[in-house]
């Protein structure tokens, strides 16, 4: 891992962060509303460090992490890559920031080319940059596939005869062909078996040591979570509402929010898991093109008070490098 | 009715794809009240199990042998009609993917009074109506009323799991069989659902079988394991024994390969090597020695028996069952 300092730049530094997608009614389809997906989202992501963000389906964790990488279009906000703000790079800059930020998805069944040979599947980032072709490209799909644990025979070959641990390993490698800063990894286990997901993740961890490469790891699974990443940001709705390192947040969890989703993981042991009470949520995740006024956990909160209604709660400091959005956390 | 009444008891079931005996005799019992996880990696099988007792293979798979006795009574050789008057009735099944499972076009309400209307010779009037909403309370559905004259489209997944939980259990099955019934939730709603599982299977003494690839609802939910591995049985047990103590590898491995079992984090996490061979392909003596670590001449020659270990309540299918202990040290 790469050395940190707090006077250096980060490598991406996203300062509130919005996606709304409008909602178009009537005889004229004119805006009647938004889906608020991500709103104000803000966070830092340092050097060679595994930044996850968590939350259930519909919190707006893949779409900031789309945002991020330009793959949809931000409302407002600012999303800065080693300090400089990309929406005010021009096209060549802009073109030279995304080489270096890359992403893998969740599905390896559907996020490789069924007709494209695996060669050219990692080469086409290659082709397409105009950074290698010929037998240099042939080289470095090669260099790639070693260092994703496949042979550089396997690049002839056609996704469907690979396993589903194979085929995430190919996805890892085309992410990896042009030798980009940060990856944006969107579930990249999800997908996957047990026996199998140990493995990606071992491998996973193993290219940050190597070539020092920077997460935002995107993902439900609370448990990987832990054991991947240096920090953590819980999302709710399209806010983060924690931030903590991620000892510290699975240590002391603060959010009401936080705490209940961490009492509902599921512990791979009968004696423990069956001494646990979990904090049962009641209702389900309210609609973000309706959500609630004020905290936007506060319709599920076992806490909450008039005040939760009325205002939002800021995030804010209780600690170093532990952020908490709630009118209850001194 | 005691604890100790038989239930379901499958045996020699043999269930084939072309020649490949996806589902390898198995044998096994179920006890009222008592909950069954089946578990293993995918294509190992279980689904494929779960479907031959309901009566629900797919066109491709054919069930070539065995009896599968539900109350004392071989249900085996019904025919289409005769498995239709039991399922939903004596026996009902909760499905993976709860929007995929209900009807898009007939309201919520509807879908379960038919079970009813097929199982009861109720009549659509309001005795059924007033039953119906009663489930959905009972699976802790709010405004029950209005609910039921809604489409699955305008409910969440929890929402839809829970209807679907209403229809499987409004004939008070004594039997229900459950593929991977959190899989597609969030925790927090995972949570609800596993809570609602656990207070129904308490009221009403109904027996459980529990396929799942997840070793934490396994922990949480099950009296006694049954691993299964490329269509057999490999390890079974109570789950308190097996959780401490594994007595074949694939078992040992599949564990030790989650994150959260006091693994150092973002330390190497154990793999299993290679994946589940394809079933046109399985290897010969015991399925799993090509990915075994203790694997020698015997295991690629000879299958090991499902064979009960001394002083424990535990049978395994391995041929060194006392060299499993030496896995940890890996």
């Amino acid at each position: 891992m790469t050395e940190r300092n707090a006077t250096t730049v980060p490598l991406l530094r996203v300062t509130d962060l919005k996606v709304h997608y409008p909602i178009r009614g009537g005889v004229f389809r004119r805006p009647a509303g938004a889906v608020k997906a991500v709103d104000g989202v803000s966070f830092a992501i340092n050097s060679g460090e595994t930044f996850a963000l968590v939350g259930e389906s519909g919190c707006g964790k893949s779409t900031t992490g789309y945002a991020t990488l330009g793959m949809v279009r931000s409302t407002s906000g600012q999303v800065e890559f080693l300090g400089a703000d990309l929406a005010r790079l021009d096209a060549t800059a802009l073109r030279h920031a995304q080489r270096d930020m890359q992403i893998i998805f969740q599905d390896p069944f559907s996020s490789l080319d069924p007709k494209m040979t695996v060669g050219e599947s990692i080469g086409e980032p290659l082709l397409v940059r105009g950074v290698l072709r010929g037998s240099a490209l042939t080289q470095r799909v090669a260099e790639v596939l070693a260092l994703v644990g496949l042979q550089p025979q396997h690049a002839s070959r056609y996704p469907h005869e690979f396993s589903g641990g194979q085929r995430q390993r190919i996805v890892v490698a085309r992410a990896l062909a042009l030798q980009p800063k940060l990856i944006v990894c969107d579930e990249p286990v999800s997908a996957l078996d047990v026996s199998i997901r140990s493995q990606i993740l071992n491998l996973l961890m193993r290219l940050q040591r190597e070539l020092g490469v920077t997460y935002l790891f995107i993902s439900h699974d609370l448990s990987v979570v832990r054991h991947i990443s240096d920090r953590v940001a819980v999302m709710y709705l399209g806010h983060i509402v924690e931030e903590a390192p991620t000892d510290r947040l699975f240590a002391a969890p603060t959010h009401p929010y936080t705490q209940a989703l961490l009492s509902a993981i599921l512990l791979p042991d009968p004696q423990a898991q069956r001494a646990r009470r979990p904090i049962i949520l009641q209702g389900d995740l309210p609609s973000p093109a309706a959500p609630p006024s004020g905290c936007p956990f506060r319709t599920r909160c076992p806490m909450a008070q008039d005040l939760c209604a009325g205002t939002v709660p800021e995030l804010r400091a209780v600690a170093d490098n532990h952020r908490v959005a709630c009118h209850f956390v001194s | 009715m005691s604890a100790h009444d038989l239930l379901l008891s499958v045996k020699n079931l043999l269930v084939t794809i072309g020649d490949a005996p996806v589902v390898d005799h198995m044998n096994f019992t179920i006890r009222a009240g008592e909950t069954l996880a089946l578990v293993g990696e995918s294509g190992c099988g279980k689904s494929l199990t779960a479907r031959a007792v309901m009566g629900l293979l797919p066109p491709v798979a054919r069930r070539r042998a065995g009896t599968i006795e539900l109350d004392g009574c071989d249900i085996a050789p019904l025919d289409e009609a005769g498995m239709a008057a039991i399922r939903g009735d004596v026996m009902s099944m909760i499905f993976q993917e709860p929007t995929a499972s209900l009807n898009p076009l007939m309201t919520v309400g509807r879908q379960i009074i038919e079970a009813l209307v097929t199982h009861r010779r109720a009549d659509r009037g309001s005795t059924a109506t007033r039953a119906a909403i009663a489930m959905l309370e009972e699976v802790g559905i709010a405004d029950a009323a209005q609910r039921m004259r809604q489409y699955p489209f305008e409910l969440s997944g929890g929402m839809c799991q829970r209807v679907m939980i209403a229809i499987a259990l409004i004939c008070r099955p004594r039997l229900l069989i459950a593929d991977e019934p959190t899989t597609a939730l969030d925790v927090t709603i995972q949570a609800q659902i596993l809570a609602l599982i656990k207070r129904l299977r308490q009221d009403t003494g109904t027996g459980l079988l529990l396929i799942t690839h997840d070793m934490g609802v396994v922990a949480d939910m099950a009296d006694r394991i049954c691993v299964m591995y490329a269509g057999r049985v490999v390890e079974e047990g109570d789950v308190f024994a097996l959780f401490r103590h594994q007595r074949h590898p694939n078992t040992k491995l599949l564990l030790k390969s989650l994150p959260s079992i006091g693994a150092e984090r973002r330390g190497l996490l154990s793999t299993i090597e290679g994946a589940v061979p394809d079933l046109r392909s399985w290897p010969a003596g015991c399925r799993f020695n090509p990915r075994c670590p203790i694997a020698d001449d015997t295991c690629r020659n000879d299958v090991p028996p499902l064979a009960g270990i001394a002083d424990t309540q535990q049978r395994a299918a391995c041929w060194h069952v006392d060299r499993v202990a030496e896995l940890d040290a890996r």
